[in-house]
């Protein structure tokens, strides 16, 4: 790769040289320009894009590992060596590349399980996701439903009582869980109740809100503690990877319908402030629901997807029998979301067509 | 307020300005090319009838070609020299570069510098028909992206009985800076040649654009332009507010229908170097014979602006080794082949280091092409059409309102040559409009 000399900053220091080059790799480098028109390119291509959203998972895997043990490492490397399996398969048989996208969906896939969950059902639902989610699809960008989510949707409904059942209690005292490893190996540490089953019978204020914001309650590897949620999304918004409209419709349908039910039936759910940093619903709109191949691509598309990803959650969590209701939202959200742009342009074009 | 401000458009990106290189140096004579290829044809400008034999001697403004049939126009050697004989030459088009006649002149003058004429003819008090009929003799091309003759140009102004001019001077692809330095040197003399353009349309309005963060160095343009009556516009520098439609949807408030040009809101467009040729026509009675064009790029020694006779061979301008040539700006400019020629049309010549564009992958949709598309089409799902070969489908989704940016490939992280695809779509569309027989 020979890269024009720049002359409009001067002489770089030599010292810094390969982190700058690494660096540049991933996210700083400017594009050379390209033979096939036109000329110049912006530098953010598929493969940064997936790095960043890694990137932006990383507080997530990190607070996951300090809060459940060394399992959750485990998890991660077990999801990407299945997950890996099937796509180096898949690219072998139709003779393609590797494709980016499995770095986010194998490390997606093992932070919304149960920390304690065996690890043969997380190969098995990490293959699951790879290979019907996506691969039966076409492959990456022409899949219908999150990867993740499909492999999480799997487990949840073969393996019921595992996927109900293998949490693991957090330890928020420094140094946490970080040389542990919870488990079977550790049987004082599980536990059988989130603070959402306990919302659902009723007891949703033995937990405070305090602690569902820093993570110190029991819950998927991931989706606990939200400051690292929060500090994913930021990357993610600052480098525009992540559409904030998307994040905000969500947030806002969910917080207006949470709302709404505490007004008329006082008592009768969680409030709205508690529900928020519960669950799995940050992680779910932050990551899952800015998914772009499985969301619309029109702007006003992505504000009704996020409502209604926002708002099909409550429904879940308050009406249903199930505890969580994210991971349904997004996957009925993502059914839609080819409706919604072709709804969106038809109106577009129709109003340009009305124009003298 | 000395300078008009407007709103901007939805979509488009701000680029990289890039124009440092070439901002502040002024217009040179260009290096003497070795011959020159002065083509006969354009882009619906029939092939004028060559009236020199080969080894006859030329002066410089001499005619060599005469006007063809309907819309051509007579050719005039750029330079002194030799006539080497009938060849071919590349020149830019609507879809490219195409093949042309072209007259050979070897052994030529020095270039000149950009002449600095006086005024001859004061033309503030002629009447719009006298305008008219000097126009309609003259010979002067319009130096869009793809040259028609001025006569064109102002018949179907009258026509459509427009009411704006507008002077396009955004120029804003990166790198180009060559309308700019025109406007700073030659500031005067476009204003006049613009008013001289607008009487002969018979508009009310007359606009001239130009970027917002250049003001500062149009200041000499503000008595000229209130004399001649026609208002200065600075604009943002979002890309592509230089594109005809675009710029009359910021000016006018009003979108270009559907299949359509912007003549249909009574607005014609014209850009600073027609302007100041049509000045030098008709006010000083003496032929350009060339343009102002930008050279730049990682290719070459010396970048900066020149005044380049029509027909100097584009490679000997600017080559670069191990490189290759682009005509017309990085995002809508296309790569020139080896016996590409200037022509009016030739606004920027970049010199850049190759690198093969790495290989594309599937669509992610993740809707930055949408989202940035100036014309609001989706163009994820123009690509998909083009994957299926769906043109009802592209036509229904609008795809004939294409401005063709550029943008939706400069941002596709999967690197798909996406307006490539969406370019090649509306022109088979226009082209199968045309055969069909369906008025436009």
């Amino acid at each position: 790769m020979s890269r024009p000399p720049d002359t409009s900053k001067g002489p770089k220091p030599p010292k810094a040289a390969p982190v700058r080059e690494a660096a540049e790799a991933f996210v700083l480098a400017r594009e050379t320009p390209t033979l096939a028109a036109p000329h110049a390119r912006d530098p953010l291509d598929v493969k940064r894009v997936m790095f960043i959203v890694v990137a932006a998972l990383m507080p997530c895997a990190i607070a996951g590992w300090y809060l459940f043990g060394l399992r959750v490492l485990a998890m991660i490397a077990v999801s990407y060596a299945a997950g890996g399996l099937v796509e180096v398969i898949v690219a072998l048989v139709r003779k393609q590349e590797i494709n980016e996208g499995f770095l986010v969906t194998g490390l997606l896939l093992p932070l919304t399980l149960p920390p304690g969950l065996p690890l043969w059902m997380v190969a098995a639902g990490s293959a699951f996701g790879s290979l019907v989610g996506k691969e039966l699809f076409g492959g990456t960008g022409r899949n219908l439903f999150n990867p993740a989510l499909v492999g999480r949707v799997f487990l949840s409904l073969a393996y019921p009582a595992a996927m109900s059942g293998h949490w693991i209690k957090p330890l928020c005292a420094f140094p946490g869980r970080l040389a542990q490893y919870a488990g079977t190996a550790l049987p004082e540490a599980l536990t059988g109740a989130t603070p959402l089953l306990q919302a659902k019978e009723g007891h949703w204020s033995l937990v405070s809100a305090g602690s569902l914001f820093w993570g110190n309650v029991p819950g998927s590897a991931g989706e606990t503690c939200v400051p690292a949620i929060l500090l994913g999304a930021a990357l993610l918004l600052i480098t525009g990877v992540a559409n904030w409209r998307t994040m905000v419709a969500s947030l806002a349908g969910f917080a207006a319908l949470a709302l709404a039910m505490d007004v008329l039936r006082p008592g009768a759910f969680a409030p709205a402030y508690w529900q928020l940093p519960a669950g799995g619903l940050l992680l779910g709109v932050v990551f899952m629901a800015t998914d772009p191949v499985t969301g619309p691509i029109t702007n006003g598309g992505k504000w009704v997807y996020g409502v209604l990803i926002g708002a099909v959650t409550v429904v879940i969590r308050d009406f249903t029998g199930y505890r969580e209701g994210v991971m349904f939202a997004i996957l009925l959200g993502n059914i839609v979301a080819p409706l919604l742009d072709e709804i969106i342009l038809g109106l577009r074009v129709r109003r340009r067509r009305n124009e003298p | 307020m000395l300078f008009g401000r407007y709103g901007t458009f939805a979509g488009g990106i701000n680029l990289p300005d890039e124009k440092k290189a070439t901002l502040g140096s002024p217009i040179r004579a260009c290096p003497k090319p070795s011959r020159l290829l002065v083509p006969l044809a354009g882009e619906g400008v029939p092939s004028a009838q060559c009236c020199v034999t080969p080894g006859q001697r030329v002066q410089a403004g001499e005619r060599i070609a005469e006007r063809g049939e309907g819309q051509g126009v007579n050719v005039y050697a750029p330079l002194a020299g030799r006539v080497g004989g009938l060849t071919m030459a590349s020149v830019i088009g609507a879809a490219g570069f195409f093949r042309a006649p072209a007259i050979e002149l070897t052994d030529v003058s020095d270039p000149p510098e950009l002449p600095a004429a006086e005024a001859t003819v004061d033309h503030r008090t002629a009447s719009a028909q006298t305008l008219r009929e000097l126009l309609e003799g003259s010979d002067v091309l319009t130096h869009r992206r793809w040259p028609r003759p001025l006569r064109w140009w102002v018949r179907q102004g009258r026509q459509h009985e427009c009411t704006t001019l507008i002077v396009n001077a955004m120029e804003n692809q990166p790198r180009v800076t060559a309308d700019h330095r025109l406007l700073v040197e030659r500031g005067p003399q476009v204003i006049a040649g613009a008013s001289i353009l607008a009487r002969a349309v018979g508009v009310k309005t007359a606009m001239l654009a130009v970027d917002g963060r250049r003001t500062g160095d149009y200041r000499a343009l503000v008595a000229p332009a209130r004399e001649a009556g026609i208002q200065l516009m600075a604009l943002s520098h979002k890309y592509p507010i230089g594109v005809d439609a675009i710029l009359v949807k910021v000016l006018a408030r009003r979108e270009v229908p559907l299949g359509s040009n912007p003549m249909r809101l009574g607005c014609v467009i014209i850009d600073a170097a027609t302007a100041m040729a049509a000045w030098q026509e008709l006010s000083c009675q003496s032929r350009l014979g060339g343009r102002v064009v930008t050279l730049a790029g990682e290719g070459l020694a010396e970048a900066g602006n020149f005044f380049v006779p029509f027909g100097t061979p584009c490679l000997e301008l600017a080559r670069s080794p191990g490189g290759f040539t682009v005509h017309g700006g990085p995002m809508v400019g296309s790569r020139c082949p080896a016996d590409a020629v200037v022509t009016a049309a030739t606004d920027v010549l970049l010199a850049l280091g190759a690198r093969p564009s790495r290989p594309s992958t599937s669509c992610i949709r993740c809707g930055w092409c949408t989202d940035n598309c100036p014309a609001r089409l989706n163009v994820s799902a123009l690509n998909d059409h083009f994957e299926l070969g769906a043109l009802d489908a592209a036509r229904s989704a609008g795809v004939i309102a294409c401005v063709e940016c550029g943008i939706c490939t400069y941002v596709c992280p999967s690197r798909l040559p996406l307006s490539q695809r969406t370019k090649g779509l509306k022109h088979a569309l226009s082209r199968s409009r045309r055969g069909g027989g369906e008025p436009t």
